[in-house]
């Protein structure tokens, strides 16, 4: 038994972060493991679709369905194990569990009602001289563990703690026909190219695509394939086209003290010429590197007026042009290290007295609030924009280049956006050459207008060595850009496996691929 | 010009909860500079000239110094933290006494005395006062801005229904009405200039008070028992153009009520 429920057209389940609205017949809400097989056993049978959704904070339309029905995994949460392995310590999560309750489980030092997965892991953890944390940030805090892992997802700090991908450990997954899967890193993977598990009664075996996954950028275009590869690996960033995650081990980190920054720059070149040597600087040592353009900057004055979120950030200074926010590890050299950003900062226009700084909690939190009502400012706006345009989504780019060609992309952005009249602004993930660009749309207009644009900027990052999905994945918005990334053959590939674990394909239409085989 | 201003490192209220039986939660919930203080701080720099000289003291724990720290990260110049374990559960007289003996001994003559108006975790909105009658000087309550010409200085005080300026005689008591919602951050430069400034601590002895006169053997409250009450709804009517600060009032409002 479990939970169905006919979907209402209004309903939450519907749509996600990017306002893409879609169509489904009933949302399906198991509590755990064998009520989700149970659902999906059912589903199989009858060939009805089934799209999986948990927090909807995506922004490609991934958890958002064509036809069928919605799996939500919302009453599958929590951090149930802890764990020690050669690597270190891991967490054990369902796959709802937000990155905020897995961090703030890890706070409270008390582990003595979650379950040892090894033995006296939780004794060992909360004796451990420093509290640890799951270290991959998403920006969206309140995003599921689940979804982090089916897009491998990435954000400010992939810079220094690399993507999802490298802190997943093992993963139970529940195939289209309800079976599963129960693996840990190293216990199944390719043979050159093909692979081949178990999963109960069944046992798959298959190509992978040809292609090779561009790993010298950030990357979340689709499944990982290479040579040798870990079936881990092909599940993590696949989107749920190939399976539902219902369990996950992650690893943790041990937390070191940080000090937040923000360095206002008179304009967006000498916050960008700053980046350029902030990049290169062994001392500076950064966290993470984000941007805010002048006009971010320009949207958030505006929102901060008006948004009760905001209540608890300071004004951002009137002459300020561009801002450059990044964490530091506090080390005993501090002062060096602040007297080199001083350094740069004074040969770009900016100084140390232009900027606000944060050791205490707190402190940082606001300053995370204010970056991080760039994007949440766009989506609210895209979604005003619903009502009188129900087609329209969000248009934002998230595409990744290599180092020495972060300049090059930068300005096509702009000169494109600007010889197109659009309205944008540009910020976040400089440190990986991965700003996003959001285009503000005004019009049905303007959004195909920012279509064309798009499918440009996606061509040339490509042509750069980029990835036109960075971090968010593919959805059901980016579909197209595969076939950039991989070509015809490539996702044709991707949708024959898809044929061997999914026959009726009833799981996630529409995601990656762009629709049925 | 000297000005000393007195601050309080409290509980961030924003970040506490109440558990089943309806007690505040104040396991974990990180300690904050008070609010009120730190606004009254903020108003003070805004008025000094070259020359002007800021400094700070606060009584409470040894780890208090975290916001005598921020302090001088936003512009105090000197800091001073009254602590000894002979201090712990003072009330209002006995605190107002430990201020003012502080005051008396180590900070005397300065141009104003400046307070917030109350602590957001205790809320009596007393200290400011007991201490201006303690020395003997005059008390200005909530002051929304402080002003200087050439005949000294001018406070502005808002009383909510009424608004007035009045002169402020040198070492007068001034204790700040407002909290700004959005804060302040201090700057990397002035987080590396206060590393070099100095806390002085400062126990029961150094200020020549006996064991009788501080904390809990110095208080003349005594808590016999505390209950919730209900009162009569009051209505009241502020205008507040700005959102953001109209927001910030509900919340200081919503808190005071806690």
């Amino acid at each position: 038994m479990f939970y169905r429920q006919r979907i209402r057209s209004d309903s939450k389940y519907l749509t996600d972060e990017s306002k893409m609205t879609g169509k489904g017949e009933h949302v399906i809400i198991p509590v755990d493991e064998s009520e989700l097989r149970e659902a999906m056993r059912i589903n199989n049978s009858k060939g009805n679709p089934v799209t999986v959704s948990a927090m909807r904070t995506g922004v490609c339309g991934g958890c958002v369905p064509l036809e069928g029905d919605v799996i939500s995994l919302e009453r599958m949460s929590g951090v149930i194990g802890i764990g020690r392995d050669d690597r270190g310590y891991f967490v054990r999560v369902l796959p709802c569990t937000t990155i905020e309750e897995i961090n703030r489980v890890l706070r409270t030092g008390d582990f003595s009602s979650l379950t040892d997965v090894t033995e006296g892991a939780g004794a060992a953890l909360a004796a451990e001289p420093v509290p640890y944390f799951y270290p991959v940030d998403p920006t969206e805090m309140n995003g599921s563990i689940g979804g982090n892992i089916a897009c491998n997802a990435s954000g400010p700090r992939t810079y220094r703690y690399g993507p999802t991908r490298d802190w997943v450990r093992r993963l139970m997954v529940v195939m289209p026909d309800g079976q599963f899967v129960d693996f840990k890193r190293g216990d199944y993977r390719a043979e050159g190219r093909r692979m081949s598990f178990p999963a109960g009664r069944s046992f798959y075996s298959f190509e992978i695509p040809s292609y090779d996954f561009n790993t010298d950028v950030k990357n979340a275009a689709g499944p990982m394939f290479h040579s040798d590869m870990d079936l881990i690996d092909m599940f993590v960033g696949s989107e749920g086209i190939f399976g539902i995650i219902a369990e996950a081990d992650v690893y943790i980190a041990p937390w070191h003290p940080l000090v937040s920054s923000i360095l206002y720059f008179p304009t967006d070149g000498d916050c960008l010429a700053a980046v350029r040597e902030f990049r290169g600087d062994d001392l500076i040592d950064p966290e993470f590197l984000e941007y805010m353009d002048g006009r971010s900057l320009d949207l958030v004055r505006g929102v901060m007026a008006s948004d009760p979120a905001m209540i608890r950030v300071p004004r951002i200074p009137d002459d300020a042009g561009s801002a450059l926010f990044f964490d530091m590890a506090v080390t005993g050299d501090m002062r060096a290290r602040f007297e080199r950003v001083g350094e740069i900062a004074s040969r770009h226009g900016s100084s140390l007295s232009e900027s606000w700084c944060a050791d205490d909690d707190q402190g940082r939190a606001r300053m995370r609030e204010l970056r991080h009502s760039i994007p949440r400012s766009v989506f609210e706006y895209v979604a005003s924009l619903k009502g009188e345009m129900p087609g329209i989504h969000k248009m934002g780019t998230d595409m990744s280049v290599p180092d020495d060609a972060a300049d090059e992309m930068m300005d096509y952005y702009r000169s494109e956006l600007d010889s197109a009249g659009l309205e944008y602004v540009v910020f976040g993930h400089i440190g990986n050459n991965h700003p996003h660009v959001e285009i503000i749309l005004k019009s049905m207009e303007d959004f195909e207008k920012a279509q064309e644009v798009y499918d440009r900027f996606a061509r040339r990052a490509v042509d750069l060595g980029g990835s036109p999905s960075a971090e968010h994945g593919i959805g059901k918005i980016k579909t197209r850009y595969m076939e950039l990334m991989y070509g015809r053959e490539g996702v044709e590939q991707i949708r024959r496996i898809k044929a061997i674990l999914d026959p009726k394909d009833i799981l996630c239409r529409g995601n990656i691929t762009g629709g049925s085989r | 010009m000297r000005y000393v201003v007195a601050v309080k490192q409290v509980p961030d209220t924003m970040e506490m909860s109440v558990d089943e039986n309806g007690s505040l939660v104040r396991a974990g919930v990180p300690s904050v500079l008070n609010p009120y203080d730190e606004y009254a701080l903020v108003k003070i720099r805004g008025i000094m000239d070259d020359g002007d000289e800021l400094v700070v003291f606060t009584m409470g724990p040894p780890q208090a110094e975290a916001a005598l720290r921020r302090c001088l990260q936003l512009g105090a110049d000197r800091a001073y933290l009254l602590t000894d374990p002979a201090f712990a559960g003072a009330d209002v007289w006995a605190t107002a006494r430990v201020l003012t003996a502080f005051i008396g001994k180590f900070e005397p003559g300065a141009s104003l005395y400046i307070f917030g108006r109350q602590a957001i975790d205790g809320d009596t909105g007393q200290v400011p006062y007991e201490v201006a009658g303690l020395m003997g000087v005059r008390q200005f309550a909530y002051v929304d801005s402080l002003e200087s010409d050439d005949d000294g200085i001018l406070a502005v005080q808002d009383y909510g229904d009424m608004v007035r300026r009045v002169r402020v005689p040198e070492g007068s008591v001034v204790s700040f009405g407002s909290v700004d919602p959005n804060g302040v951050f201090p700057s990397i430069q002035d987080r590396l200039d206060a590393e070099s400034k100095e806390i002085v601590r400062l126990d029961r002895v150094a200020l020549g008070l006996g064991l009788y006169s501080v904390g809990l053997k110095g208080s003349l409250t005594r808590i016999v028992s505390t209950r919730t009450v209900t009162s009569a709804r009051r209505n009241r009517k502020v205008e507040i153009r700005d959102p953001a600060k109209g927001a910030g009032f509900i919340i200081d409002e919503l808190e005071a009520l806690r």
